[in-house]
């Protein structure tokens, strides 16, 4: 194993590969057990940096976590004594443990996230691959893939949204929209939702546009809403869906 | 006097109305239509595009020695109201406003494409049958009927109804078939198998296939008469189905 790979493995964790390189590296990894085991230890680390929770103790146990280090302080000056000795070994004890389950639970996650990850780069690849097709229903195909990603994926919402704005094909343009509010709406999507209402020129993809807003359910958006309803030269039926649209967020 | 000069204009305008068809050799590609009022999209075995359909002639003495323009600087080159241009492997087809008179019928090879788009609202009716290649339609008040049809398509219009029956169900690509307000009506062979995705907020869902729901990542399934996705006969090609404010009928051929 060559210590390029470690390097393409550290990075992978970080984010930083193109999906070619994923594929490079995870077709690498089925011939070479080394950089498996290396591939394997890095997602320890990973997975067991990921579900770790961090949790804010309460007001009252951090006073009482204080006044317990202030007696230890004052301890130190002292002979330990008894009742701390065996809360500190307990303790020990119990921190030992909890490592081990910790990393039995990791060693269990480290295969089922293995082929997660597999799958991951699977759509990703039959997403690029449709995505950039001549033809409209191969295209349409690539998005009706976005449904499958077991979590969310940026780099598939950043798809998405690419498709949206610049896909020749209304009805292609339109699946894209409708994806996007089916899937976990992000702060960079809804900026997008809405730099896209602005300049739409279809007029379904306008409709599917404003229904989104209504949608993500942001009561700043009103104002892009009113845009569209004292705008003349906007058809009525567009309007009435804007008006809709302002109703139905000044209800909730 | 006025009303005797305003007769005597009328009386100059003309009406004959005349058959004719125009013919192009092309067989691959796309045939892209746009703003063609009430058309006929027809495959057949054959490897010429025929355009066929009646003419009004109009006579107009105020009109001698002019001809008609628009915007786009193109004109009847096939004495049906419509030009057609030949660009790389693809056929436009673009309608010149109110000239054509009747239905325009276009006879293509079965295997090639169409791209049909209409903005206004004097599409009238769409009528595509026998066609085997890939499908696009984007209109604003087309009614679109789809007869013979095979898929993949992706069909859109805002106000017209949406009728679709399928011979046989291809398995390339993906079928969406919407309409915001209006009702989507569509028949696939019984035998067919496809994954199948409805919605109508404000309509109802009828069918008589057999739909196997699917489950949720918690093994619930969901139940709603707005919203139906599951697969039939076992599952296949993706198949999209959306009204916004209409019913949606979903039928075993």
């Amino acid at each position: 194993m060559s210590e390029n790979w470690e390097n393409t493995i550290i990075d992978y964790f970080n984010g930083m590969l193109s999906l070619e390189e994923e594929e490079a590296m995870f077709m690498a990894m089925d011939s070479d057990s080394e950089m498996k085991k290396l591939y394997n230890q890095y997602k320890e680390i990973e997975s067991g940096i990921e579900n770790e929770e961090f949790q804010q103790p309460s007001l009252e146990l951090s006073h009482m976590f204080n006044q317990m280090i202030e007696k230890e302080i004052k301890a130190q000056k002292t002979e330990f004594p008894y009742p701390y000795k065996f809360l500190a070994y307990a303790a020990s004890i119990v921190a030992l443990i909890t490592l081990g389950i910790m990393i039995g639970q990791n060693q269990l996650q480290s295969g089922l996230l293995d082929a997660q990850s597999k799958e991951i780069v699977g759509l990703r690849n039959q997403m690029n691959a449709l995505i950039n097709d001549q033809s409209v229903t191969n295209r349409i195909e690539a998005i009706n893939v976005a449904y499958e990603f077991p979590q969310q994926d940026d780099k598939v919402i950043d798809l998405l949204i690419n498709t949206m704005e610049s896909d020749p094909s209304s009805n292609v343009r339109l699946a894209a929209v409708e994806a996007l509010v089916e899937i976990p709406i992000t702060e960079t999507t809804k900026k997008a939702i809405y730099k896209r209402l602005e300049v739409e020129e279809d007029s379904f993809v306008k409709i599917a546009l404003i229904q989104a807003v209504v949608k993500i359910n942001d009561k700043n958006s009103v104002h892009l809403l009113d845009k569209i309803t004292q705008d003349e030269m906007t058809p009525k039926f567009i309007k009435d869906e804007a008006h809709i649209a302002q109703l139905k967020l000044n209800k909730t | 006097m006025k009303k005797l000069n305003t007769l005597i204009i009328l009386l100059a305008i003309t009406v004959i109305a005349y058959g004719q068809d125009y013919t192009l050799a092309h067989s691959t590609g796309k045939l892209i239509v746009e703003d063609v009022d009430e058309v006929t999209i027809e495959g057949y075995s054959g490897t010429e595009i025929i355009f066929s359909g009646h003419r009004s002639e109009e006579i107009n003495e105020r009109a001698a020695g002019l001809k008609l323009i628009n915007s786009l600087g193109i004109d009847d080159n096939t004495g049906l109201g419509i030009n057609v241009k030949e660009e790389g492997n693809d056929v436009h087809v673009t309608g010149l406003g109110n000239s054509n008179d009747g239905r325009v019928t276009i006879k293509l090879p079965q295997n090639m494409d169409v791209y049909y788009s209409h903005s206004d609202y004097n599409g009238g009716e769409l009528l595509i049958q026998d066609v085997a290649g890939e499908i696009e339609v984007s209109a604003a008040y087309n009614e679109v009927h789809l007869i013979n049809v095979t898929g993949p398509m992706a069909v859109k219009s805002i106000y017209g109804e949406i009728e679709a029956v399928f011979s046989t169900l291809s398995q390339e690509g993906s079928i969406s078939l919407n309409s915001s307000y209006n009702l989507i009506d569509v028949t696939f062979p019984s035998s067919a198998g496809y994954n199948i995705n409805m919605s109508t907020p404000y309509g109802n869902i009828y069918s008589d296939v057999d739909v196997n729901i699917a489950s949720g990542e918690d093994d619930m399934k969901r139940i709603s008469a707005k919203k139906v996705k599951g697969t039939v006969n076992g599952g296949g090609v993706e198949i999209t189905i959306k009204s916004g404010y209409e019913n949606i009928y979903l039928r075993k051929g």
